[in-house]
């Protein structure tokens, strides 16, 4: 039988100092750690804490992600993922359990990263950094290429040999940065940002050969997709084999499928260029060709309309010559003409004073009719005579006109007398 | 940066193909389709010239004690 009242050996803890005394240990023990496993029964509480059982095929520890941890994960936790848990080992206290407080959680082998690129992707798809138009343009040329990549790996070259066939004429600045493993993502930002402000990069390749998907992890990490997204520079991403996808492919604003064909967005195919520049210098010669073959043609045509001086002048001489005949003739028909007037106007005034002078010696003779009646000779023959003075011939109409002894001239109907005045009268 | 950036390449080479355009329309006066085809041939060897350059240069940007720097790659060393 077992006795009751008898006292154990050994101390006796009351449960709490227990707790207390397991919790104590454990932090001794085990401290923070990294500890693998997949997620069973997973909810999340109101309160935004996320509770998990984290197990593997023999084994299970309760977890948990406070609300503050929670919201810094870059993806969502799901059940059957495949995780990777930095944590530490507590008891929770009222229900006596062991759990696991996990502050940081990596998503694990592929299936897992393909849940979290996804879910990523279609989280930084949601704020639209993968919408086309955020895309910015290539240059055409560039000055300067802009290359972020390891100088260890196989894309450098890569890269390089395809510049070379397509431009030789280029000139790239490297940023070696890891392109791989933890923290590497931060060497790659850290070269976008330095470049992104060299002058004369007028592009940047982001650059890395192929992998699997952990390999490849570091272009999925949603700080190098926003940093990414954020630069001025236009940026390629040439991450891996055509297949391969990783998030900097979608905010890049050019995706290569490969490093070899990055070469083919950053520059112009030289060669395809000089064909085109020496079919403009073809195109420039044969037009300037054409053109001056029709100058000289029309130029030819203005020489047939030109004359020399001489003929010219000889030209001026004949014209000069046939007016001069043409006026000659036109003065001797203006003469001729002239003349025959003339000719007609003598005898229109020969006709005319011929019939004046009839027409005068018509009216003559009916003047002289007239006259006769009014005639002093008339009158003389009514016994009237005239008296002259002899010296003037002055009419005589008064005495005094003369004086005694003067000679007088007396006009009478007929003959007339030459006479002394022997006395004058008075009346 | 040498002076081969000075050249816009596009720039020239749209102005190449307007000045063609131009020749060909024929409505120049002969002075200016000399003038025309003078400034074609200039640029035709410009652009001929940057493109026959065939030296590919390679730098790469170091952060050390003094800053950012750049140093000069031999590019045999990364072939």
């Amino acid at each position: 039988m077992w006795d009751l009242l008898e006292a154990p050996e050994g101390r006796t803890l009351s449960v709490s100092e227990l707790v207390a005394r397991l919790r104590t240990a454990l932090v001794d023990e085990f401290g923070a750690l990294w500890i693998e496993g997949e997620i069973a029964s997973l909810h999340r509480s109101r309160a935004g804490h996320v509770y998990f059982d984290l197990k593997d095929p023999d084994a299970q520890l309760r977890a948990v992600i406070f609300r503050r941890s929670a919201v810094e994960l870059p993806f969502q936790p799901q059940e059957g993922m495949q995780v990777l848990a930095h944590a530490r080992l507590d008891v929770y206290p009222e229900r006596g359990l062991l759990q696991l407080i996990v502050e940081e959680l990596k998503p694990r082998g592929e299936g897992a990263l393909r849940l979290a690129f996804e879910q990523l992707k279609v989280r930084l798809a949601a704020e639209g950094l993968f919408d086309p138009e955020h895309k910015k343009p290539l240059p055409f040329m560039p000055r300067c290429i802009g290359l972020v990549t390891s100088r260890q790996g196989a894309a450098i070259h890569d890269f390089l040999r395809g510049l070379r066939q397509r431009f030789a004429a280029s000139e790239v600045l490297l940023y070696d940065a890891r392109v791989q493993g933890e923290g590497a993502w931060r060497e790659v930002v850290r070269g976008l940002h330095l470049l992104d402000t060299r002058p004369g990069v007028d592009v940047i390749v982001v650059a890395r050969g192929g992998g699997s998907i952990e390999d490849l992890w570091t272009f999925n990490r949603e700080e190098l997709v926003r940093a990414i997204f954020e630069l001025g520079t236009p940026v390629i991403s040439a991450i891996g084999h055509e297949v391969d996808v990783v998030l900097t492919d979608l905010v890049a604003d050019a995706r290569a499928a490969t490093p070899t064909t990055a070469a083919e967005l950053v520059v112009p195919d030289a060669a395809a260029l000089l064909r085109q520049i020496h079919d403009f210098e073809r195109q420039l010669v044969r037009r300037q060709r054409t053109r001056l073959q029709i100058l000289w043609h029309q130029l030819d045509g203005l020489g047939r309309g030109l004359v020399h001086p001489a003929q010219r002048l000889a030209e001026l001489e004949r014209r000069l010559e046939h007016a001069r005949v043409r006026l000659a003739n036109a003065v001797a028909r203006e003469r001729e003409r002239a003349t025959t007037r003339l000719g007609h106007l003598a005898q229109r005034l020969g006709r005319a004073v011929r019939r004046l002078q009839e027409k005068r010696e018509a009216g003559l003779l009916t003047l002289r009719g007239t006259l006769d009646a009014l005639s002093p000779l008339a009158v003389l023959g009514r016994g009237y005579g005239i008296a002259r003075r002899e010296s003037d011939g002055a009419i005589l109409r008064a005495s005094r006109q003369v004086s005694s002894g003067d000679a007088i001239h007396l006009r009478l109907s007929r003959g007339a007398l030459r006479a002394a005045v022997t006395e004058t009268l008075e009346e | 940066m040498g002076e081969r950036e000075e050249l816009d390449f596009e720039g020239a080479m749209s102005r190449l193909e307007a000045l063609v355009g131009s020749l060909e329309a024929g409505d120049l006066s002969l002075e200016d389709s000399l003038r025309t085809f003078e400034e074609g041939i200039r640029l035709v060897r410009l652009c001929s010239e940057r493109l026959k350059s065939a030296e590919l240069r390679i730098r790469q940007l170091e952060e050390g004690a003094e800053g950012v720097t750049e140093r000069t790659l031999d590019v045999q060393e990364e072939e």
